[in-house]
């Protein structure tokens, strides 16, 4: 077990270095600076003599591999710089400036379509053919054509604008929810497509098992069959996919955010990544790979806990 | 006496396998295990045996679909193991198998006549009109009607299908036929009509069959020799009457007595073994069969025995085999 | 006199799927007396398992019952003498599975749940039919597993069913069939898919707990020789209909129905070498509407012209020998 959790973090930073190489020149060999936009934003010509100063003090003159080297020293130490533009704040507290919006609107999207999507799906498989089928793969069908920031401009038309129940945009955070609505609706799509889907399938195929026909066989009451044989076996699936899910809802979606102006990460490294903001654009991107490795981990211990043939091969 | 069509001298098939989480012990299953048997032209030799005793894997082996690890294959007075691809592909003409499974040994996809032309064409054997011309004879062979070459096989039953496998496979008249476990998946009148059919080709095109089920008594229908298999290793070889009859080896004693018999006017002294049918990467020193066997002594944990000749055609590995030769497994 | 335990009359089941109905069982009727093995036998396709899951009401659509009575009788049990199982509710069904009556069946290796352990598995038919307490279930519990050959019972209970094998396995199911002394055990197939050498201690095993707990076994197979190694009756099945019925010797020594005949003649012998087998032309029937004559007509070698306008009826030809054919009734002068 020692020796797994060892591997898995050796696993991880190897992916980190990887990832880290490939974003950092990827970014750079994406023509423009970071200094460009601002020159031509500000439509000032501004002194070449400037932008070199300003090259220059964040080392951006130096050749790649040097800058390389320097971001990896300074990452180890756990410091990733200062933005290019919020001036004079790093990127940690930007990160925690931002992040804590997506995370708040990632984990309402997941219980909002935990909820619908395993009750969707759990009526779906135990009714087979009928309407509750019917309902359940109906909404998936909605939610797998329609894409999330259509269905956002969408719901900011009908409710927003014509009807005027709620403000298109706006954030104030957990507390109130005629901000939140809305973006965690649409930002539900995706997630609640796949749960439905998911716990579907996984629960028909348990039904149909010959174990669940053996503990009928043996007098048990519908319910009990339900709860205690079906359930856990139906879980490991739905639980292999929702991890990385929840993943990527935690660092929030540029669409959902930049539609309902949500000063969330996912927000602000898009607009990082149009300004060329070198340091919060890799900060962001090995966030989002240590988090989703992080889930991954998780969700491989949760599947070893209810699953025992998994533990046994890992064992042996 | 007919010449061997077929003769595997020390054959041996054995597998990496990987245990623990990391490669951290590399293991070895040996399927088969050492095997030399003779088949010779025109005759049938079946193999019986229990889960994991190899048959299956010998019958890959011996088509050259699994590479040996070692020992020798000689089909048709030529060496299989030192061919060349080229050579080993044309030589497959002469040997070919059917299956266990017949619906997934055939492409649903393809219709009766393009599943039946299909040797043909990978051989470039024959026009087009030629090869229709062949696959209706077969088909008539079988007992197919010829408007099955337009229909796909799911349009047929269990036993017309595996009819089609038969017919695909003597398609380049093949001088041997390898039957893994052919009738098992059939129901039982079924099987007595694919049983019989594969008698009657026998007799008419003077096939030599390498027919591996566990089914002793379908073996012992359609073949002159059986050999047991345990763990790899032949265990026993002889005349189909012999073995069921007089058994030597513990194994096959108690394989045979095992066979539930429909003819409950017979009292049989029974022999059960007991525990389970032990997995071939963990096998026993000496004799494999010594966990379970009722006669073991000292030696037979420390050293394997070799099959002796114990009777007319009749081998046995066994190093207290003779001492039982006299009784009969039915009481 | 003898009352049977269980008594099977005109049982019907019938699959409705889209575009047709499958006659699945077309009025079968049999008993089972208190103690005694009778064996079910037939191809596939004859209705013999969809028969074992009617009488344990556990036919799901599109599968329907759709007549007859199964009647199980009073035989050790404080209850309240003979009921119609067809006609209990869920919860008076739920009371009798597992605990009057017991299914195994045929592939071991899926037929436990794999993620709780064995000792959880075993216990619930002690807990739910016995009211036992955990530690009480837990007890007999491993008694169980010793009774059923399982060596070094007393750590099995924290084990799961991945860790065993196919015989071991089914050596646990049959330890949960036999839990509650159930006065019958339906074995489905049970040594279909296991090898020949283990397939013959589990017919050992059945053979003991039966003449230990007392407990009558219906054992459906297309295995005529698993058949003669453990039924004293043997009923025969083609297209969801009895064809014949009747005691292990009469059926194996003098079969009437030319179905019994043809089966027995077409299985390769053990201990003999024939030229040929008996073979039947053809494959059995779906059935799809309500029989009116005989299902074995168009295959059958001694068929005459009222096998295909009138169904034979299940008569007897001799007593506690029964045959569904018009030929074999001439024969007897019935």
């Amino acid at each position: 077990m020692f020796r797994f959790i060892l591997i898995r973090i050796g696993g991880l930073v190897g992916v980190l270095l990887a990832v880290s190489l490939l974003t950092f020149f990827l970014m750079h060999a994406v023509p423009g600076g970071p200094f460009d936009a601002m020159t031509s934003a500000t439509a000032q010509m501004i002194p070449i003599e400037l932008v070199e100063n300003m090259e220059k003090l964040y080392g951006l003159d130096k050749p790649l591999w040097v800058q390389y080297w320097m971001f990896l020293k300074a990452a180890l130490r756990g410091d990733f710089g200062y933005s290019y533009y919020a001036s004079g704040r790093t990127i940690n507290e930007l990160i925690r400036e931002h992040w804590p919006h997506s995370i708040q609107v990632g984990l309402m999207t997941l219980a909002f379509s935990a909820v619908v999507g395993l009750t969707l799906g759990i009526i779906s498989a135990m009714n087979p053919g009928k309407w509750p089928d019917y309902l359940g793969t109906g909404v998936s069908l909605f939610c797998m054509t329609v894409p999330s920031f259509v269905f956002a401009k969408l719901m900011q038309y009908v409710v927003a604008v014509k009807l005027g129940w709620l403000p298109t945009s706006g954030w104030e955070g957990w507390a109130e929810p005629k901000y939140w609505v809305m973006p965690v609706l649409a930002n539900s799509l995706g997630p609640v497509l796949v749960l439905q889907r998911y716990t579907r399938s996984a629960i028909s195929d348990v039904m149909r098992s010959n174990y669940v026909r053996t503990a009928r066989a043996k007098g048990l009451s519908e319910r009990r069959v339900a709860l205690i044989h079906i359930f856990k076996n139906a879980l490991t699936p739905v639980v292999t996919v929702a991890g990385p899910m929840t993943a990527s809802l935690i660092t929030g979606s540029i669409f959902i955010e930049g539609i309902f102006r949500i000063p969330g990460l996912g927000w602000y490294t898009n607009v990082a990544l149009g300004r060329r903001d070198y340091p919060l654009i890799l900060a962001s991107t090995l966030l989002w790979t240590t988090l989703i490795s992080i889930t991954y981990f998780i969700t491989d211990i949760i599947y070893a806990l209810l699953d025992p043939r998994v533990a046994f091969v890992k064992e042996r | 006496m007919a010449d061997a069509m077929l003769e595997t001298i020390e054959l041996t098939k054995s597998f990496a396998v990987r245990r623990g989480f990391f490669a951290s012990r590399k293991l070895r299953l040996t399927a088969v295990d050492r095997v030399s048997l003779t088949i010779d032209e025109g005759e049938t030799l079946g193999l019986v045996g229990e889960s994991g005793c190899g048959k299956s894997t010998l019958g890959l082996t011996v088509m050259q679909l699994h590479e040996p690890t070692s020992g020798t294959v000689r089909f048709d007075g030529e060496d299989l193991t030192t061919m060349t691809p080229a050579r080993l592909g044309q030589t497959r003409r002469k040997m070919q198998m059917i299956y266990q499974d017949p619906y997934a040994s055939l492409d649903p996809r393809m219709n009766v006549e393009e599943i039946l032309v299909e040797p043909m064409v990978i051989h470039d054997i024959g026009t087009r009109a030629e090869r229709v011309e062949r696959a209706i004879e077969l088909l008539d062979t079988v007992g197919l009607p010829p408007d099955a070459l337009g229909r796909f096989p799911s349009d047929f039953s269990g036993g017309q299908q595996q009819r089609i496998g038969i017919a695909r496979a003597l398609m380049l008249q093949p001088k041997m036929l390898i039957c893994d476990e052919p009738v098992s998946s059939l129901d039982v009148s079924v099987q007595a009509q694919i049983l019989n059919l594969l008698r009657d080709l026998q007799r008419e095109l003077n096939l030599t069959y390498l027919f591996i089920s566990h089914n002793i008594a379908v073996t012992r229908f359609i073949s002159r020799r059986i050999g047991v298999m345990y763990l790899g290793r032949l265990a026993e070889v002889g005349p189909s009457e012999a073995i069921i009859e007089r058994p030597l080896h513990p194994y096959t004693q108690a394989l045979v007595s095992a066979v539930p018999d429909p003819r409950p006017a017979e009292v049989r002294r029974s022999r059960r073994l007991s525990g389970d049918v032990p997995s071939p990467i963990e096998r026993p020193s000496g004799c494999a069969f010594h966990p379970r066997c009722p006669i073991a002594q000292e030696i037979c944990s420390h050293e394997e025995p070799q099959l002796r000749v114990l009777g007319p055609d009749h081998l046995a590995a066994c190093h207290f085999a003779r001492a039982v030769s006299g009784a009969d497994s039915r009481q | 006199m003898n009352t049977p335990l269980l008594e099977v009359r005109d049982l019907e089941v019938r699959f409705h799927l889209s575009q047709r109905t499958i006659h699945a069982v077309n009025g079968v009727s049999f008993t089972v007396d208190p103690g005694q093995v009778i064996g079910i036998v037939g191809e596939s396709g004859c209705g013999k398992s969809v028969t074992s899951l009617a009488i344990m009401r556990l036919i799901q659509e599109p599968g329907r019952i759709s007549g007859g009575e199964v009647l199980l009788h009073d035989a050790s049990r404080t209850t309240s003498g003979t009921v119609d199982l067809l006609k209990l509710s869920q919860n008076e069904m739920e009371d009798v599975r597992g605990n009057r009556i017991s299914m195994i069946f045929q592939d071991p290796m899926t037929s436990l749940n794999p993620v709780l352990t064995i000792g959880y598995q075993l216990m619930e038919p002690l807990r739910l039919h016995r009211g036992m307490s955990a530690s009480e279930a837990a007890d007999e519990a491993v008694k169980l597993l010793a009774r059923v050959g399982i060596p070094e019972p007393e750590g099995r209970l924290k084990e799961y069913a991945h860790q065993y094998s196919g015989g071991m396995r089914q050596r646990v199911m049959i330890a949960m069939a036999v839990a509650c002394s159930p006065d019958l055990l339906i074995a489905d197939e049970p040594t279909t898919s296991l090898d020949v050498t283990i397939q013959a201690q589990i017919l050992d095993l059945l053979r003991e707990l039966r003449h230990d707990l007392g407990t009558a076994i219906m054992i459906i197979t297309h295995d005529l020789g698993v058949i003669a190694e453990l039924a004293q009756k043997v009923v025969v099945m083609y297209a969801g209909m009895v064809v014949e019925n009747g005691p292990l010797e009469t059926i194996f020594s003098s079969p009437a129905h030319p179905y019994t005949q043809a089966l027995m003649y077409s299985i390769p012998p053990l201990h003999s070498s024939p030229d040929r087998l008996a073979t039947i032309t053809g494959a059995p029937p779906q059935v799809l509407s309500e029989l009116t004559s005989c299902p074995f007509e168009p295959r059958c070698p001694q068929r005459i012209d009222r096998c295909a306008v009138e169904r034979p009826p299940l008569d007897a030809l001799s007593p506690g020998h029964l045959c569904a054919c018009w030929v074999a009734r001439a024969g007897k002068g019935v």
